[in-house]
């Protein structure tokens, strides 16, 4: 373990760190303060920028058009692209393109012309629907959507929660059962189905303390898709998805301390400037201490999590790592932005500032991905099975 | 939405609450606008609606409050366009307009 930037990582996060605080902080002004998006106009003229940077696409390999980054870079990267309101779900509004499509990446070739390079090129946008009704940590066993074979086709039935992008996505990939329920995560296939199938409804957004943002419930009754719709193998889905999953609570951690970050450096310009009983806060030992435990914070999320990131790029499993950053990130992301809140007394919850819509989205992430109990679950079966090596041993 | 609507006067929009949220609003020919109170917006429902009511007389509205203002916002406009084929005339020529779809059954 060891986290000296090279020159590249530096010149990028410099790169980064000017277009988020140049170019997105300042259209936020403007912005109702919980929105998520931007108008498409606005969008393509941060991407032409992002484009010249050589960062869009920033998740995609090489071969598909992307910078080739490794997970480290691409999680420092992550950290400051999120700093900013909307930041956390939102990182600059996809001006640095959609998130990782890395299933497509191993799609057939009609599949890629059909969907991948559409969406690498901005022109289509999917939505991942795994989670259902009964159950989000356990998809494997919560699975009740079904896929029956007929001749070619593959008919689905099924309801899908809490799905994003769903209502205005061209695409998705859904997660069905196409085996019976006792062969578990490998009776499990991931099929892409076109927005307009018949038999596919997007029935309600589901609201939640998020305002910006859109989950959605979604209905497939007798969707009817080709035999070639199938992404992967049949009975191969389940894998695909929880390496997606593994994956993607990186980026996901990274997210959080990004915004811990942000408001850290508010509070701290903040405690500078404000007066109380003839002091400034800064001159207050507890407001002192609070800088310091916030200070911690950060530093261990992001050490926890470039572990994670290093042992990604490293080859080796990486489960373990991965559900460790992803606790200490959100739980301690979350006491950051709280102890911010309390160091601007009244202005910490207004919506003049971004900290109160920090406060409730770093909620969901205690839960989004694998709750923090969930990720418990995965590094205490690893360590009391002798799968993981511990800090030391590896 | 299934409130039941109100004529738009200054009587009745004084007990609109000054909170965030979503409204319709609409003349003799049925819905001409949909719109939210965001975080942006002064004294929330009541201050977005007192806009409408300045335009003139013979409007009626109605309103839901909610934290969740713009989400509620999109799916009232997908829900509408779904039912109309068009959205309602405040947002015919407006960037703002949320696109997707929401089929309600």
């Amino acid at each position: 373990m060891g986290f000296a930037f090279n020159d590249v990582q530096r010149a990028l996060i410099h790169n980064v760190r000017s277009f988020v605080r140049n170019e997105i902080v300042p259209l936020e002004l403007e912005l109702d303060p919980d929105e998520s998006e931007l108008r498409p106009s606005v969008l393509d003229g941060l991407r032409v920028k992002t484009k010249q940077m050589g960062l869009y696409n920033l998740d995609a390999p090489e071969e598909f058009g992307g910078p080739g980054l490794d997970t480290v870079t691409r999680t420092l990267l992550a950290m400051e692209m999120s700093q900013h309101r909307a930041g956390l779900y939102s990182a600059c509004y996809g001006a640095f393109g959609q998130p990782d499509m890395a299933q497509l990446y191993e799609a057939t070739d009609e599949q890629k012309e059909r969907y991948l390079h559409p969406v690498l090129r901005g022109e289509k946008s999917s939505f991942f629907a795994l989670t259902e009704p009964a159950g989000g940590s356990d998809p494997a066993r919560s699975i009740q959507t079904r896929a029956k074979q007929d001749g070619d086709d593959w008919i689905i039935n099924g309801t899908k929660v809490f799905i994003s992008g769903a209502d205005s996505a061209d695409f998705g990939l859904v997660f069905a059962r196409t085996g019976d329920r006792e062969s578990g995560r490998e009776g499990i296939t991931c099929f892409i189905v076109d927005a307009d199938t018949p038999g596919f409804t997007v029935r309600r957004v589901i609201h939640t303390l998020r305002s910006g943002h859109y989950p959605t419930e979604l209905v497939f009754e007798d969707v009817r898709v080709p035999g070639s719709a199938v992404l992967g193998e049949v009975g191969q889905g389940f894998a695909m998805a929880s390496e997606r999953l593994t994956k993607n609570r990186i980026p996901y951690a990274a997210g959080c301390i990004g915004v811990a970050m942000a408001a850290h450096r508010l509070a701290i310009e903040y405690a500078g400037i404000r007066s109380v009983f003839g002091q400034k806060l800064a001159d207050h030992e507890g407001i002192q201490w609070m800088l310091v435990e916030n200070e911690i914070d950060i530093r261990s999320a992001a050490l926890v999590t470039l572990d994670a990131a290093e042992r990604a790029d490293s080859g080796e499993p990486f489960r373990t790592e991965v559900a460790l950053a992803k606790i200490v990130a959100t739980e301690s992301s979350g006491r950051v932005v709280d102890r911010a809140i309390q160091i601007h007394g009244g202005y910490g919850v207004t919506k003049d500032l971004p900290l109160e819509r920090w406060y409730r989205e770093l909620r969901i992430r205690r839960i989004g991905e694998g709750t923090t109990e969930t990720q418990k679950m995965i590094v205490s079966r690893d360590l009391l099975r002798g799968r993981y090596a511990g800090l030391m041993d590896r | 939405m299934t409130k039941a609507w109100s004529p738009l006067t200054a009587e009745t929009l004084a007990e609109v609450p000054a909170t965030v949220g979503v409204f319709e609003v609409a003349d003799a020919s049925g819905v001409i606008g949909i719109d939210y109170a965001g975080g942006h917006s002064p004294f929330g429902l009541r201050g977005a609606l007192q806009v409408w009511l300045d335009r003139g007389p013979g409007l009626s509205f109605r309103y839901e409050r909610t934290n969740a203002y713009l989400s509620r916002f999109r799916e009232v406009v997908q829900v509408f366009v779904n039912d109309t084929g068009e959205p309602p005339s405040n947002l015919a020529d407006t960037e703002n307009l949320p696109t997707g779809r929401i089929r309600q059954n």
